[in-house]
């Protein structure tokens, strides 16, 4: 079996010597070529064409993304692996989005970058465990259902429901309403029972469903 | 009291007009030059003058007067009023002569108009004709003369000299009988004494002058000549001297009246001192009164200017604060990005590259044996360090809040803390609009939204938290609310530092910050940021 062939993109001399040297030390893989920036890192695995690009994510003049949705139009067949400091879910879907495979968190990377390597090179996708779930979860909303489950609301109870959802206290809500703010609290509370909802941000997300809210 | 004596207070114009046109008599009224300003209709019909063309004339051109006796004119007969500000009487049988030559026989008297703060800025001038009215009064007395004849019963006649004499004895006003046409005392009542402090004897062939009641022979004239053309003249305020040297007040009432062939004028005098010292007593006090309120307003007005310029100074002062607060928040997240990218850039990589090594090291290392072990041990400690700097990054300024938006870093900051705390965060913003907002709202609501859940979880005993980022036209709100237990904003000192410093944030960007929370309530803080028209509009990363 051919060893896998792995380019290094990274503007860090010494991640890079220490990522040679652990892909190196294994037998099925070994570094083809290196790059410190982006565009450096394109012309070079055009050329190389490597199984694995190991991208890293901030890079001077091409960033790891950029560079990313770069191959991905000149040699789609390269198979890109992100390697970053990030640990924000959204710069992972950036990553995704611009056609990595997988990534890897740094901090991770010595335990993990062989394993990721393997899988990404087999067609696969590589998650950072911990962040998987996260980034899973993002895609995937759960939608609420606009029906109300423990029935319609009543008048009121659909004001206030508005207001709060509006951006407003129950302060200023009892005082454009004319009510106590314990009676807005009353309102408040049955109907977030009826609608099977615990919280403010689910009363918001009801009322963009409803239409009530001109909502991105 | 009549007319001619009175003080008029200056009144508007129009006032002027209406009420000096329904006067009885003629009426000119002069501004402080002593030049027309105004006649009435009757005065116009008397001078011959219309008001139209007399007025800016000089008063002796219009009212020309001269004395009946020598014809010599008059001039300038309220020049006195100007100049003293007393109130005059003429009448010593005055000519007018009218426009057209006509001539009159007149009463006339003048009175200054002052203004509301007591200046003279004029006279007033009532004349009236009274050659009809004299020819019509001697022909009345003619006539009851003539009717009466001497037939009156004696016994009713001596009735009325007793009771006559009777309320002369008894009268607490001092009377003195005058002879007009020596113009000597020849009688007067017991209470003369009293106020005076001559006896009847002492006064009897004296004239009224050398009792002080008119300060010399000149006036004493002038003010006979006036009595028997008009028959009465009054003063209410007359100063006198008792015959001890005391200084009175009196009121002074002279009649002339005719006993059958007899004329005689009597004089009626009353003390008005107090009555006066009362009433001086009352104008000082309320002259006092006004000054002291003028001295109070001008001292208030003096304290509302110091207040005035005191506020204007804390206005600047607070102004320049919150540029400075505003300079130094900048330069406070300045420093906090460049810290958190350094911890990212070269801390980060250094760890990464010192874990490698070590995972190289290990690999190459046998095992099991200690030194695989002790590796294996380093490494996870390389890992934890890693972790600890990642999350003291995020804590000093996540880069993804300047790399992708608000949203974006609110988004992963809010699911670390709630894995963190245990509680359920419940997060909502309108994440799919990809304009971004100004760089220093995105700040300021990012770390409103960290202190509130840093209150959060400090105080509340929450189980769900919403964070609601809302983006409407012209503003930006975050909505932090949680289902804890709340407090009483007032009465909890260690909540007020956490919502000062939410509202410090939220004020420098032009926001308003409130907190409501109640025990048993749960808390909400909202922070509203009003965007401009251009703002919220921009897009970038």
């Amino acid at each position: 079996m051919d060893k896998l062939r792995v380019f290094l993109a990274d503007d860090h001399a010494v991640v890079r010597e220490g990522l040679k040297a652990l892909i190196n030390a294994q037998s099925s893989m070994f570094v083809v070529g290196e790059a410190g920036d982006g565009l450096s890192a394109c012309e070079q695995v055009t050329v190389l064409r490597p199984d694995v690009v190991v991208m890293d994510v901030s890079m001077p003049v091409l960033t790891g993304s950029q560079a990313t949705a770069r191959l991905k139009l000149e040699c789609p067949a390269v198979r890109v692996l992100a390697l970053t400091v990030h640990e924000d879910k959204g710069y992972i879907r950036q990553l995704l989005a611009a056609g990595a495979a997988g990534y890897v968190l740094k901090r991770a990377a010595s335990e993990e970058l062989i394993h990721a390597i393997r899988a990404v090179a087999a067609g696969g996708v590589y998650l950072d465990p911990s962040m998987a779930a996260m980034v899973v979860g993002g895609f995937v909303r759960k939608p609420a259902s606009a029906a109300a489950p423990g029935g319609e609301l009543s008048e009121r109870e659909t004001e206030v429901v508005q207001q709060t959802a509006a951006g407003y206290s129950n302060k200023e809500i009892a005082a454009s309403l004319e009510l106590s703010i314990k009676t807005v609290e009353t309102y408040r509370g049955r109907a977030m029972e009826k609608l099977g909802l615990q919280s403010r941000a689910g009363l918001v997300r009801y009322a963009v469903q409803k239409g009530w809210l001109q909502d991105g | 009291m009549p007319p001619p004596q009175s003080e008029l207070l200056y009144p508007p114009a129009e006032w002027i007009r209406s009420a000096l046109a329904d006067i009885g008599g003629a009426t000119i009224v002069v501004d402080a030059a002593a030049r027309v300003l105004f006649l009435n209709p009757l005065a116009e019909l008397l001078t011959g003058w219309l008001q139209s063309e007399a007025i800016g004339r000089t008063l002796a051109e219009v009212f020309r007067i001269v004395a009946e006796a020598d014809r010599v004119p008059i001039v300038g007969p309220l020049e006195a009023v100007l100049a003293t500000g007393m109130p005059t009487i003429m009448s010593d049988h005055t000519i007018l002569i009218s426009r057209n030559l006509k001539e009159m026989r007149i009463d006339h008297g003048g009175a200054p108009v002052r203004d509301e703060s007591g200046t003279i800025v004029g006279a007033v001038a009532i004349f009236c004709d009274v050659s009809e009215r004299q020819r019509i009064a001697r022909g009345v007395e003619k006539a009851r003369v003539l009717a009466e004849g001497p037939v009156i019963a004696a016994e009713a006649r001596e009735l009325s000299e007793i009771r006559y004499r009777r309320l002369f004895e008894t009268a607490q006003d001092a009377i003195l009988l005058v002879d007009p046409t020596t113009r000597t005392i020849f009688d007067a009542n017991p209470f003369i004494a009293d106020l005076l402090g001559y006896t009847r004897e002492q006064l009897v062939g004296r004239e009224l002058w050398e009792i002080g009641l008119f300060e010399d022979i000149e006036s004493n004239k002038a003010a006979f000549r006036y009595l028997q053309s008009v028959g009465y003249i009054r003063y209410d305020d007359l100063p006198l001297q008792t015959r001890d040297g005391r200084g009175i007040d009196v009121e002074f009432v002279s009649n002339v009246y005719d006993v059958g062939a007899t004329r005689v004028i009597q004089c009626n005098i009353r003390d008005v001192t107090d009555r006066k010292r009362a009433e001086d007593a009352l104008r000082t006090a309320y002259a006092g009164l006004e000054i002291r309120v003028w001295e109070r307003t001008a001292e208030l007005a003096t304290i509302n200017a110091v207040l005035e310029s005191e506020i204007a100074r804390r206005e600047v002062a607070e102004s320049d604060r919150r540029d400075l607060q505003q300079q130094l928040t900048t330069v406070q997240e300045a420093e906090r990005r460049r810290i958190s990218r350094e911890l990212h850039d070269q801390m980060g990589q250094h760890l990464t590259a010192l874990s490698l090594g070590l995972k190289f090291v290990r690999d190459a290392t046998p095992e099991p044996s200690p030194q695989w072990d002790r590796l294996q041990n380093l490494q996870a400690l390389t890992d934890r360090i890693g972790r600890e700097v990642h999350h003291l990054a995020l804590e000093l300024r996540p880069t993804a809040l300047d790399d992708l938006g608000l949203y974006a870093a609110l988004a992963n900051y809010v699911e670390g803390w709630s894995e963190r705390s245990g509680i359920v965060i419940d997060f909502h913003g309108d994440g799919a609009n990809p304009d971004r907002l100004p760089a220093p709202v995105e700040t300021a609501l990012y770390r409103v939204i960290q202190e509130a859940l840093t209150n959060v979880l400090r105080h509340a005993e929450a189980r769900y938290v919403s964070v609601v980022l809302q983006r409407s036209p012209g503003q930006v709100s975050a909505v932090i609310e949680d289902d804890g237990r709340g407090f009483d904003a007032d009465s909890v000192a260690e909540y007020r530092l956490g919502i000062l410093g939410m509202r410090e944030r939220a004020v420098l960007v032009g926001g308003t910050l409130s907190v409501e929370s109640g025990p048993g309530r749960g808390t909400t803080v909202i922070a509203r940021i009003p965007l401009r028209d251009d703002e919220g509009g921009t897009r970038r990363g």
